[in-house]
Parts: C-alpha cells; sequence; structure tokens
C-alpha cells in the first residue's frame, strides 16, 4: 500500500514525456523519478510531491524553449517550401486563395448578420428576468390576432403589489410627437415611461436622476442624438421644448395634446439591437396629467400600453400564468382576454413588434437557415481549396518524396501540409476581412440593419473568424496531406505520381454537390423574380398609378374633409379625391355581416368593413359591377345602404343581391364592386362591406395627372396646411406603398440572386481545379495524340465531355430539390404562378455555359501546347 | 575554440568531479549546491544537449535503480575537447584573476 501511495505524479510524468526532447525525455523522467525517491524517503510524501509539481513548473520555459528551436528550424523549411511552390504557380494560388478568401467573406458578413440578431436585447443587465406581458384572446373569438402586446396602464403596477415574485414593473406607451424648439421642428417617436423604466432597462443615462427624471409630469429625457439636433453644444437639462402628440390614424377619437415639457435628462442612443428603438421619453404622469386621462392609471378598459415586468431570478415564469388568469377578473371585471408574460429573450423572434419605427423582429427559422447557408458556402470554398491543392501539390511529389527519403516521418509530413492550409487561410481570411469592410455596407442594407465590426466589443466576431481560419485550414488541407503522405516513396520518385481513381471519384462528386447548390439558387432566383414580376403586372383590380394619399392627423382636417376634397378638385390637374377610412394594403375593421340568403336561410360571415367618400371607387378606378354608386342624390344612403364585392356576395349565397337588406338595422345592398384586391396578394381576397361616411376620414386619397406632380404636389401641402397647421405635410404615392409591401419578399430575391451568383463562381473554382488537374495529368496523352493527328477541337471535346456529363448529374439533381423548395415558397402566396420548365432549361444552360467557358479556357491550353514540351524526357 | 559560458563551464567542471557518478541526478544536486539556487532540470537537461553537440562531452547509458522505474541513467563524461575547453578557461581566469592581491580583494569587498 505504501509503495503505491509513493509513486510521483502520473499526470506530471505525461507532462514531461510530451514537453522534452525526444532522446532525452526517458533519462529525464528517471531523473525525476529518483530525486522524488530520495526526497520522499528523508522529507516525506507530501514534501516530494510539492518538489515535483514545483520543479516541473519550473523547467517549463527551458523545455520550451528546448522543444521549439528544432521546429523553428523545420518550420522555416517549410515556408521556404510553401513560398517556392507559391512563386510557381503565381495563378493557381491567386485562385485558391481568391475562392477561399471570397468564401470566408460570404461567411463573415452572415455571421455578422447572425451575431447581430442573437445580440438583440442582451446589454440590458436584468436580460434573464425581464418579461413584457401579452395579451390572448381565447379561440372562439374569432379575431384576427389572438395576441396582442399591449395591456391596461394598471396591469404591472397592480402585478407588482399582488405578486411577491414581480420585483418591479413599468408601463410604456409608444407616441409620435411634433417637437418645436425654436425654430426647429420635427416629428420623433418616442415613449411614454414611468420612473421604473431605468430600473428595469440598462439604458444609459448620462444626465439626470435614474429615478426623478421621469418622475414629474411634463419631464423629458433626450437621447444625445436628439439633443444634438436641437440643442447642438448646449446642455439641453432645464430646456423647454413645446410638444404635440400627433394624433394616431389607427386610434381614432383621442385628442390632440399640445403642452410644454422641461428636459430632465439626456441618455445614450438607443443600441441598434434593443427591440424598442425610441429618441426621447416622457414622464407617464404627463398622461395622466392631461384632460380626459385623469384615471389612467385605474382604467382597466384600454389597452394601448406596453407592460413590462421583472421578476425575481429563479422564478419560473409560467408559473405566474395561472395566477395571472384567476387574478386578472378582480381587476377587470369581465374580460375575455388573458395575460401571459413572455421572456425578452424571445421578444425578437415573436412576431408582436414594438410599435415604432426601427423596431424590428426576425424570425428565429431564418436565422437558422442563414447560419446553415453561411456554413454551406464556407464548406463549399474550402472545397474547392481541396480539390485545388489537391492538385498542386501532387506537383509537389518530388519534393515529398526527397523528404521521405532523407527520413521525414508521415506524421511530419501531414503536419507540413496543414501547417501550409492553415497559413494559407489566414492569408485569404485577411482578404476575406478586407472584402467585408468593402461590402458591408451593401450587406447592410440588404439586410435592413445597421451592422458594424466592433472586434472589442463583441468577443465572438474574434472568436468566430479564428475558429473559421482554423476550421478552413485544417478541413481544407486533411485530404490532400493524408493522401499525399501515403505515397510510396519509391513510386514518387521514380515519377509516376497517379493519383488513386477513387480520389477523382470522391472529387468528381464534391464539383457535382457544387453544382447542384448553385443550381438549387439559380432556379430559386428566377422563380422569385418571376413571381415579384407576376405581382407587380398582376391586375389587381384597381389603378395605383398617380394616386397620392395623404393621412390626416389633425381633427380639424379629419372633420372638414369634404370641403378640403372640394377645395382640391378646383385644381385641374386633380381629377378625384376622396376620403376614406382606410386605403387598399392598409388594415381594416372587421365586423359580422349577416343576411337571409337564396334559400332563405340566415348567414352569417365575416368581412372587412370601410367607411368611403363618395368618390372613393373614383379615385381608385374599380369597377362597379352592378348595381350603383353611393350618390348625394339619394340622401338615404348615408345610413341605410352598402355596397359589397361579389366574393362578399357569393360568401353569403345571394342570388339576387340588390336591394337585400343586411344585419339589425336593414342597411341595403345597393351595387356590387367587382372584386379588387385590398391586400396584399399573399392573401386570398376577403369579403368587403363599404359605408358611406362623407365626412371624417382618416386618408384622403387624390387621383392626379401625371404631367406637372411637384406643382401638384405643393398645391396639396398649401390646402391641407390650411386644415392641419401643427402637423408636417404627409403623403406617398400609392404605387410606391404596393411596392413597399413586398420589400421582404424583394430582399429574399435579392439575396438569392446574390448567393447564387458567389455559388456559381465558386463552383466554376472548382471544375477549374478539377480541368486543371486533369490536363496536368493527361499532358502525355493530350501530347501522344496530338502527334499522331488528333484535331485540337476532338482533344478539347474529349477532355471536356467528363465535366460536361458532371454538370448535366448536377442539374438532374438540382431539379426535383429546387421544385420542391420554390413550390413550398410560392404557398406564401395566394395568387402565384405555376413553375415553368423553361426556369429549369434556363438553369441548365447558364450553368452548362459557365462551366464550358471555364472549361474550354483551360481545355485550349492544354490542347494548343506544343507536344514536345511534354514528350521531350520520354 | 570559443569561450565556455559561465554554466557549461561550472557543468564541465561538476561532470569532472563527479567521474563515476555523473548523472541527471547527481550533477542537479552538485550545480545546486555549488550556485547556492536549485538549477532545474530544464536548465540542466538543455545545456547538456548544447555540450553534446558542441562535442564537450559524451554520454552513455548506465544502469538503472527501482526509485527510477526501470529506466536507465544517462552518464556524462568529458571529451578531449571538453578537458582542453576547460584548461583553456582555467587559463583565462588566471590571467584575469592574477595581480590582485588578496587584502585589496577583501578591502574592497567590505
Amino acid at each position: 500500500m505504501k509503495n503505491l501511495k509513493l509513486k510521483p505524479p502520473k499526470l506530471g510524468d505525461l507532462i514531461l514525456k510530451f514537453m522534452t526532447r525526444e532522446e532525452d525525455n526517458n533519462y529525464l523522467r528517471g531523473d525525476f523519478d529518483e530525486e522524488f525517491e530520495h526526497i520522499a524517503s528523508s522529507k516525506g510524501y507530501l514534501h516530494a510531491w510539492f518538489w515535483y509539481w514545483f520543479h516541473l513548473l519550473k523547467s517549463l520555459p527551458s523545455f520550451f524553449k528546448d522543444l521549439f528551436y528544432g521546429r523553428f528550424i523545420m518550420f522555416i523549411s517549410y515556408l521556404k517550401a510553401a513560398f517556392r511552390s507559391f512563386q510557381k504557380h503565381k495563378g493557381f494560388s491567386f485562385i485558391n486563395i481568391a475562392g477561399l478568401a471570397v468564401g470566408m467573406a460570404c461567411f463573415i458578413l452572415m455571421m455578422l448578420y447572425v451575431l447581430h440578431e442573437i445580440s438583440y436585447d442582451r446589454f440590458h443587465k436584468k436580460y434573464d428576468n425581464l418579461y413584457r406581458v401579452i395579451r390572448i384572446y381565447p379561440d372562439d373569438q374569432n379575431l384576427p390576432f389572438r395576441y396582442l402586446p399591449v395591456t391596461p396602464a394598471p396591469l404591472a403596477p397592480t402585478m407588482v403589489a399582488e405578486f411577491p415574485e414581480v420585483v418591479r414593473g413599468t408601463c410604456i406607451a409608444d407616441v409620435t410627437g411634433t417637437m418645436k424648439f425654436q425654430e426647429n421642428t420635427f416629428s420623433e417617436d418616442g415613449l411614454f415611461a414611468d420612473a421604473h423604466f431605468f430600473k428595469l432597462f440598462s439604458f444609459y443615462l448620462i444626465r439626470g436622476d435614474e429615478e426623478a427624471c421621469l418622475s414629474q409630469p411634463f419631464s423629458m429625457v433626450v437621447t444625445e442624438k436628439l439633443a444634438r439636433k436641437y440643442f447642438g453644444s448646449e446642455n439641453p437639462i432645464g430646456k423647454i421644448v413645446n410638444f404635440s402628440k400627433q394624433m394616431n390614424v389607427q386610434k381614432s377619437g383621442s385628442q390632440n395634446e399640445n403642452y410644454d415639457v422641461t428636459i430632465t435628462g439626456v441618455m445614450s442612443d438607443v443600441p441598434a439591437n434593443s427591440h424598442m428603438q425610441f429618441d426621447y421619453l416622457i414622464s407617464f404622469t404627463t398622461i395622466s396629467s392631461t384632460p380626459g386621462n385623469r384615471e389612467i392609471l385605474q382604467n382597466w378598459g384600454r389597452s394601448q400600453y406596453y407592460s413590462y415586468v421583472e421578476l425575481l431570478p429563479g422564478v419560473r415564469h409560467e408559473s405566474l400564468h395561472s395566477r395571472l388568469a384567476e387574478y386578472t377578473p378582480r381587476f377587470r371585471g369581465r374580460d375575455i382576454a388573458k395575460y401571459i408574460l413572455q421572456p425578452l429573450k424571445d421578444l425578437h423572434w415573436s412576431p408582436l413588434s414594438f410599435n415604432l419605427p426601427g423596431s424590428v423582429t426576425n424570425d428565429k427559422k431564418s436565422i437558422y437557415l442563414f447560419s446553415t447557408t453561411a456554413f454551406f458556402i464556407l464548406i463549399l470554398a474550402c472545397i474547392n481549396y481541396m480539390n485545388l491543392s489537391t492538385a498542386r501539390f501532387s506537383q509537389r511529389a518530388k519534393e515529398i518524396g526527397l523528404r521521405k527519403v532523407v527520413g521525414a516521418q508521415k506524421s511530419q509530413l501531414i503536419h507540413q501540409f496543414m501547417g501550409e492550409s492553415v497559413c494559407f487561410s489566414l492569408i485569404a481570411s485577411l482578404f476575406a476581412i478586407l472584402l467585408v469592410f468593402l461590402a458591408l455596407p451593401a450587406f447592410s442594407h440588404l439586410v435592413e440593419r445597421k451592422l458594424e465590426i466592433n472586434w472589442l466589443s463583441n468577443p465572438w466576431m474574434p472568436i468566430t473568424v479564428f475558429g473559421m481560419v482554423l476550421f478552413a485550414g485544417l478541413f481544407s488541407g486533411s485530404y490532400p496531406s493524408l493522401m499525399l503522405s501515403s505515397l510510396k516513396t519509391v513510386t514518387i520518385l521514380k515519377g509516376k505520381v497517379e493519383a488513386k481513381k477513387q480520389s477523382t471519384g470522391l472529387r468528381n462528386i464534391l464539383v457535382v454537390f457544387q453544382f447542384a447548390v448553385s443550381i438549387c439558387l439559380i432556379i430559386g432566383t428566377l422563380v422569385v423574380r418571376q413571381q415579384l414580376h407576376f405581382v407587380r403586372n398582376k391586375d389587381i383590380g384597381y389603378d395605383r398609378e398617380h394616386v397620392v394619399v395623404l393621412p390626416l392627423r389633425d381633427d380639424m382636417a379629419r372633420n372638414n374633409g369634404k370641403v378640403l376634397s372640394e377645395e382640391l378638385l378646383r385644381n385641374d390637374q386633380i381629377l378625384a379625391a376622396s376620403g376614406s377610412e382606410y386605403i387598399p394594403l392598409e388594415q381594416n375593421n372587421i365586423a359580422n355581416i349577416a343576411c337571409i340568403n337564396a334559400a332563405g336561410e340566415k348567414t352569417s360571415i365575416e368581412a372587412f368593413t370601410c367607411e368611403i367618400g363618395y368618390d372613393f371607387f373614383d379615385v381608385f378606378q374599380v369597377q362597379i359591377y352592378a348595381g350603383r354608386n353611393f350618390s348625394e342624390e339619394f340622401k338615404t344612403d348615408e345610413d341605410q345602404a352598402v355596397l359589397v364585392n361579389q366574393a362578399a356576395v357569393r360568401a353569403l349565397g345571394l342570388e339576387q343581391p340588390i336591394g337585400k337588406a343586411i344585419n339589425k338595422r336593414g342597411q341595403r345592398i345597393i351595387g356590387i364592386v367587382k372584386d379588387y384586391h385590398h391586400a396584399s396578394l399573399h392573401e386570398k381576397i376577403k369579403p368587403m362591406v363599404f359605408y358611406l361616411r362623407p365626412e371624417a376620414y382618416s386618408f384622403l386619397s387624390v387621383r392626379i395627372l401625371p404631367d406637372n406632380i411637384p406643382d401638384t404636389l405643393q398645391f396639396l401641402r398649401d390646402n391641407v396646411k390650411k386644415y392641419s397647421p401643427h402637423f408636417a405635410f404627409e403623403y406617398y404615392f400609392q404605387d410606391d406603398y404596393f411596392n413597399e409591401k413586398y420589400n421582404s419578399d424583394r430582399r429574399f430575391g435579392a439575396t438569392f440572386g446574390y448567393t447564387s451568383g458567389l455559388a456559381l463562381f465558386i463552383a466554376c473554382m472548382g471544375i477549374f481545379g478539377l480541368v486543371s488537374y486533369s490536363t496536368e495529368r493527361r499532358a502525355k496523352e493530350i501530347a501522344i495524340r496530338k502527334v499522331l493527328g488528333a484535331s485540337i477541337q476532338s482533344i478539347v471535346g474529349r477532355m471536356s465531355k467528363e465535366f460536361i456529363l458532371l454538370v448535366a448529374l448536377a442539374n438532374a439533381i438540382a431539379w426535383p430539390i429546387s421544385y420542391l423548395a420554390m413550390v413550398k415558397w410560392l404557398q406564401n402566396f395566394a395568387f402565384r404562378i405555376s413553375i415553368n420548365i423553361w426556369t429549369f432549361l434556363i438553369a441548365f444552360m447558364l450553368s452548362l455555359a459557365v462551366a464550358v467557358v471555364t472549361l474550354l479556357y483551360k481545355a485550349l491550353q492544354a490542347a494548343q501546347a506544343d507536344p514536345v514540351s511534354s514528350l521531350k524526357y520520354e | 575554440m570559443k569561450d565556455l559560458t559561465k554554466t557549461e563551464e561550472i557543468l564541465l567542471l561538476s561532470i569532472w568531479r563527479l567521474k563515476d557518478e555523473a548523472y541527471g541526478f547527481k550533477i542537479r544536486q552538485y550545480v545546486s549546491a555549488i550556485i547556492g539556487k536549485d538549477f532545474t532540470y530544464g536548465n540542466l537537461y538543455s545545456a547538456l544537449h548544447q555540450l553534446t553537440k558542441k562535442k564537450y562531452v559524451k554520454k552513455h547509458q548506465g544502469d538503472s535503480s527501482p526509485a527510477r522505474r526501470g529506466r536507465m541513467r544517462m552518464y556524462y563524461t568529458l571529451s578531449s575537447s571538453g578537458l582542453t575547453a576547460l584548461k583553456c578557461a582555467v587559463e583565462m581566469n588566471r590571467k584575469l584573476w592574477g595581480g590582485i592581491p588578496q587584502y585589496e580583494f577583501e578591502l574592497n569587498s567590505k
């Protein structure tokens, strides 16, 4: 027993084994053991043990020095060999590095995006304990949205009071308003927030007190950006700004409010990766200090506020849900909605976005897709590198043979080639970083994020890049180094380097794979473009060209809508003008419409409703299919008539719709509107019911002549300003708005386009490598054929045949895959194209053409070469 | 012939002194005792490697002991060129130190 205990530490022994020169390490370890024994017998085991470790540590520096001196010399030799072969094949090496660099640049860009997306809201110190409260409507309610992020104002304070687990809560409301300081007037987006705001969220307050700055009514905290915009370099604290709250178009009925606020704090700008974006905070008590809102913190009826709560660490938020469901009826009386908590870490991935511009959400699936694609591209680039360098390394067979003869071991050769490819990937990564800097602005625009490279603040980026370099180097160096180091010395030196049959097979598979990926992407790009073209040119049932839409925000303008439109019509550039509650592509109200149908049964459907002015259908040039439009001649139209669209007629099952009474109020259908696409083409045409409302609109739509648009717009501005003096003039063209609705689809298409170009480039590199390899290998064969009288064409044909077969095979693989994928994507659209055989043929032709061009370059070179040069050694 | 470094000089002298006992463990103990501080195995083997390369010492494998768990001892002996190098070093030292009277040295060192 005692003997066993006296043994020196095993781990130490192992360290010694690896840290010392091979020729000495047995004796050295023996010396260590002997001294250990010596000390153990005189001073005890513990002492010896300490001595052993202490001495080992003390010896380490000189072990290191000793160990790497010899390696360093070899390293120089490897470096020389690598550099020489690089110089000998400049073009080849350049292509090799360029391919890898492009792949890496893509990978870095995509990872930048992915890292940005997953960094959302992580800067909050209480990231893990913060939750947003959201409302759910029960299933049976048939409402269009089951989840809403808005809650009544008293919810958060009540939760803090009722539940011990809830530490803090804050109530927030979004607001858009016009800020006026001296001559500067701008419309800005911000929040109403209470005094707990800075306790929950880690936004950095530069000046002012965290709690006091938002506790008094009419106080405001601005971001640095806003402070600079209004006050320049002056200290903004204590400045008084006039603020007029803009009425929200969607939430009609609220009052216009106008008051002076004092600036009590300055905070640093909201980070780009925050789910809530705002430029200022106004104290929540301001809301309750304005007339009409005094009871806001007791009012359970108005769900317009965002509630955030902080839970005690370690509390599972699900455990609160059932108790919340139990409690809420007590708070609210009869409430159809339930409340649940949503962790802060889920917010960026939830479709319920914060209702201010710049606040974006994302789909977690798209991130997975993105990172997989990034990794795929990197692997493709690596595969090419592998292909090209296998071809190149074969030309260095003599070097390998000689190294082996002189005594290089297999492991040393593997180290050499691995090291070389890691070096290459390091060089490629430097180029890649350069490319990333060049492409970043365009890429940021494409993904609609403010991406930036900050190597220091985000440790993940350097780690990713370092990992990428190592991965690319080791992965792409693995195959050539293993293959080459296992070649037999004698055969190499005899000059017969024939790569084994299966290795060309593997390389062929790789090229097929690359081409298949590029073909899939090309087909994807084509289908997306065709669908977007279809969307743009489809007859949507109304004319969206030359329609200017003016959102009316001022009550005065709203209530004078009719007078305003009459005034506008005096200009002969303006053909028609009409107010409405909604315009096409805006979200609508939904109501139940009931009616006795043709069979005499009572039917009830859900339909979109919209209140419109007399000339609404003239402005948008929607045709009336049957019956008549609203008319001023019939005074009863105002509350006894409705128009419906064809879809509504079909849904209600009416045969003689004109004159039918609907609903309890007995409004009669006086006309049928031809179906038009009120929503985007992603959706089917839904039943719609139009009511007449001659006054009070949210939007004023104007059809103008295309001749003199700037003057017409000036005229519109002057007239609208008369009724809306406090608000900036806003307008947009309906066709722009229409195009905007398909922005995400267009971005999808653009991403596809870029990646397919890239993948094709990488695939071309692959085929280039393969051709170079095979022409190099078959140089003698070609020369002999030429000597025997083969023409250049026949030789090129012979060389190319096999590669063209590979491309054809890649097409055969890619077609079904891309077909299935694109059919799935098209299902997002209610109105879609059918995928056409030509799409596939175009992709085939394109991939073939690109492959042939790449091929011909190398094959022609080989065929035109002087046969003497490759035969003179025989 | 290059001049010996102090470490090389000490090592060569120690190996010469230790005669048949000149292997790692003993050399380290001896040198540590002479210089009055711990001379690590790392330094020892690195220096011995250099001496072997310069052909000042010869090495031959020797016996083992149970404490070494079957690992052999590597014995070092001076080669003739090692001996010449030592003689040169002694000659240089004599030239350097000669002519400095004992009392003066002691006085100045106080």
